[in-house]
């Protein structure tokens, strides 16, 4: 079920009603219900997954506690990642592996699978689990905390089939950690009016953000990804920038929008962005960007391997961003996306003390070295970014081409409408202003703080805004794909 | 202090479906979008098919043509677009826009409308479609449409606040076609421009080769649809003049194209009408959509042909 849909709207009322009227003992029986029902809607036989996923490190969790060796914690460990990291290959990846394994052995001359093979294992029928590279995650981070004995398991199998499948963070995340949702979902809320506004504002600001700014944006961006040899240098230049903010408010949106589902019902989730555009170097930007996923990674892949197994730091960064681009889709668009993050950031660590003395030399202050630091590492990301819009690498290539070749054209109205193109600038400006004064996190201060009849005249102001702004084609978000 | 707020909720939330309600109502009464007259009528006849026939083939000339005769009854409505490719979706809504028996029905066809995207199977082309406008509707015939502005209408609800196309060489009409002309209030197509459209489209068309397959469903939709509305009506099966270049190009794609097509027509007893050899007598404002006299003109021949085979 989409967050922008009519469907959410009549779900989501009911679920609080519900959740308030029934006594604190039956709520996780009608959270994990409601969830269920909310990624049945999608694709109803691929609930099976999340069920098994669920079982399996419900049952692994408790054994890795029991267990009286490590070598026997290990086993379930194992079993665990396997099992999960076995769904996310089956069902992500078994199409991009076996693709790339076929071209391989072409480009050596070898046939390893004839044309009736590749059709009758008709690889394409396979359906991708919406939120499965978020839910495996998810579960994996619960198996891994309790083997390092970090946590207890859980022994209720409900509440914790309802930690796993969440509704509101369900298909897009935040990734939780057991440790912090676990706990929130076991306790009894009380009805608490000012939980339930400041989720309401937070939820608004969401759908401000999705239907008005994001899905404008993405509105450009399809146009200009769709032909670029066919579009100037400066109208792709602006469409990579668009994209660089669709992205970022598409996935805020979603956040904002589960941050606030959650609060509603008394619980806190974890902010996913720190103003990562206001990030002064690549490194910061990605401190700041998707925090509840670059946390797993860190703890969970990039620690143990520079600590643990003593993998040198540069290659562990490697590991991490191919991880990294993996997970976000089985293409090697996001791969090398991926990895061009990781090549700037190594070069922005390793070039850190030279830039430093050139930055003395020239007596620059703080700031112009901040303003720098931006400039530089926000154009490169947003140039990176375009081999995650594209389609193919062939296709980035060709966009990248095209937006460095400049011809002295001015031309960047491609939707030939310039009222959408000067909204559109305006809307990214409105909303880094918001998030510079406020934070990713306090949007909802901007209606709290307000007399009695401003909050009116903003209520009045909100509704116009959305009937009269939204894009109206009921686009899913775009991190549903991963 | 609960109830204040909730009753403060219920007001916002009937503010809301209030001031949404009045903006889709205002946006139904002036100009939606391009395809928006072809879901806003019951209809006798049809034009089926993509684009070329969307612009190429107007609903009114052909009644205007035949008016002395009574071949069939009317309204016609040109229900082409470029999202309308054979398959089932295409079918239930046929069926659904059809109110009479005695109808004319003219399907322009070429190798794009048995396309579907690589590798997708029957089960996944039907869904592929389902998300499609025709997918996404179950209303084909009301007017005001508010399924079809709730549903498919992809702007912002400002635009209810004007009454203009975005694009001022285009006219809507009320039969469902969309005319296309070089000549504007405010400027002209040139040769020059139509080279370089030509150019896009040409681009267009050789991507879409590497991404497209032709798909048997797709096919057997097509003649289930033709089997459908010969209990319908008089049913002629067309192919569209169009650039040459591009011609050839579809033609490598489905090399007996125009063979099997008119053996099709031959099995159904019905006319094939090809008119793609005679694409020089026409003009394309981008090579491969007819511009408005060329369409005029174009119906005209068809609207003639049509008149020859029924009074044969």
């Amino acid at each position: 079920m989409l967050f922008n849909s009519f469907e959410f709207l009549l779900f989501f009322p009911i679920m609080i009603i519900g959740f308030y009227l029934l006594n604190h003992k039956y709520r996780w029986l009608w959270l994990l219900l409601g969830s269920y029902y909310f990624y049945m809607a999608h694709e109803p036989e691929l609930i099976l997954l999340l069920i098994i996923s669920t079982l399996v490190d419900y049952y692994c969790g408790i054994k890795m506690y029991e267990a009286k060796s490590k070598s026997i914690k290990r086993h379930y460990l194992l079993l665990s990642i396997i099992t999960n990291a076995g769904i996310l290959f089956a069902f992500k990846y078994l199409l991009f592996f076996t693709t790339n394994i076929q071209w391989v052995f072409d480009f050596f001359g070898a046939e390893v699978l004839n044309d009736q093979d590749v059709n009758s294992y008709n690889f394409n029928n396979i359906l991708l689990p919406i939120g499965i590279s978020f839910y495996t995650f998810q579960t994996m981070s619960y198996s891994i905390e309790i083997y390092r004995g970090l946590i207890i398991p859980e022994r209720h199998v409900g509440k914790f089939a309802l930690y796993v499948s969440f509704f509101p963070q369900l298909v897009a995340g935040p990734v939780e950690r057991a440790s912090r949702l676990l706990p929130q979902l076991k306790s009894d809320v009380k009805i608490n009016i000012n939980n339930i506004k400041q989720g309401i504002i937070m939820m608004a600001w969401g759908f401000f953000l999705k239907l008005v700014v994001a899905d404008r944006l993405g509105v450009y961006v399809d146009e200009a990804f769709r032909n670029p040899d066919s579009h100037h240098s400066l109208s792709l230049v602006l469409g990579s920038i668009f994209f660089c903010f669709q992205i970022y408010y598409d996935f805020s949106a979603y956040t904002s929008i589960a941050i606030g589902a959650a609060k509603t019902m008394g619980y806190d989730l974890i902010q996913n962005f720190n103003q990562p555009i206001f990030a002064t170097s690549v490194a910061e930007f990605w401190k700041r960007w998707h925090i509840s996923f670059t946390q797993w990674i860190r703890d969970f892949i990039y620690k143990p391997l520079v600590k643990k197994n003593r993998t040198p730091r540069l290659l562990a960064v490697f590991i991490v961003f191919f991880i990294n681009g993996l997970w976000h889709g089985a293409n090697w668009t996001f791969v090398v996306w991926s990895l061009l993050n990781a090549l700037i950031l190594i070069i922005e660590i390793s070039t850190k003390s030279i830039r430093y003395s050139i930055f003395d030399l020239l007596h620059l202050p703080k700031r112009a070295r901040e303003l720098i630091g931006w400039g530089t590492g926000i154009s490169l990301i947003i140039t990176t970014l375009v081999f995650f819009r594209s389609p193919n690498i062939s296709h980035a290539m060709v966009y990248v081409k095209s937006m460095f070749t400049f011809n002295n054209s001015f031309h960047i109205n491609i939707l030939d409408n310039y009222f959408e193109l000067f909204l559109s600038v305006i809307l990214i400006f409105v909303v880094q202003a918001i998030y510079y004064y406020k934070g990713n996190s306090k949007v909802y201060e901007l209606f709290t703080e307000r007399t009695k009849w401003t909050k009116y005249s903003m209520s009045l102001a909100y509704i116009l805004i959305i009937v009269l702004f939204a894009i109206n084609r009921q686009n899913s978000f775009i991190y549903f794909q991963f | 202090m609960l109830k204040s707020f909730v009753i403060k909720l219920f007001i916002i939330a009937i503010t809301f479906i209030t001031i949404y309600i009045f903006f889709i109502d205002k946006l139904s009464k002036g100009f939606v979008d391009t395809n928006y007259n072809k879901f806003t009528q019951e209809a006798s006849g049809l034009i089926i098919g993509l684009s070329r026939a969307n612009e190429g083939i107007s609903p009114s000339i052909i009644e205007e043509e035949l008016k002395e005769y009574n071949f069939f009854n009317k309204p016609i409505v040109n229900f082409a677009f470029n999202e309308a490719h054979f398959g089932e979706v295409y079918y239930e809504a046929i069926k659904k826009k059809i109110k009479t028996d005695n109808g004319l029905f003219i399907l322009s066809i070429s190798p794009g409308n048995f396309t579907s995207p690589l590798g997708l199977d029957d089960k996944k082309v039907f869904e592929y479609d389902e998300r499609l406008t025709l997918g996404k509707i179950n209303n084909f015939v009301s007017s005001p449409n508010y399924n079809y502005i709730i549903n498919v209408y992809g702007a912002s609800l400002y635009n209810s606040l004007h009454n203009l196309d975005q694009w001022n060489h285009r006219v809507s009409h009320l039969d469902g076609w969309n005319e296309v002309k070089l000549a504007s209030k405010l400027d002209t197509i040139t040769d020059k421009d139509i080279e370089y459209w030509k150019s896009l489209t040409l681009k267009f068309y050789e991507q879409k080769i590497k991404t497209e397959q032709i798909s048997s469903y797709r096919h057997n939709y097509f003649i289930k649809t033709v089997e459908y509305l010969k209990t319908k009506g008089e049913v002629f099966l067309i192919r569209m003049p169009s650039d040459s270049t591009i011609l050839k190009i579809e033609n490598s794609h489905w090399k007996n194209f125009d063979f099997e097509m008119d053996s099709i027509a031959k099995s159904f007893n019905i006319p094939y009408l090809n008119y793609s050899k005679k694409s020089n007598n026409y003009k394309t404002y981008d090579g491969s959509h007819l511009e408005s006299e060329s369409a005029k003109e174009f119906t005209e021949l068809l609207s003639k042909d049509i008149k020859n085979n029924l009074v044969e």
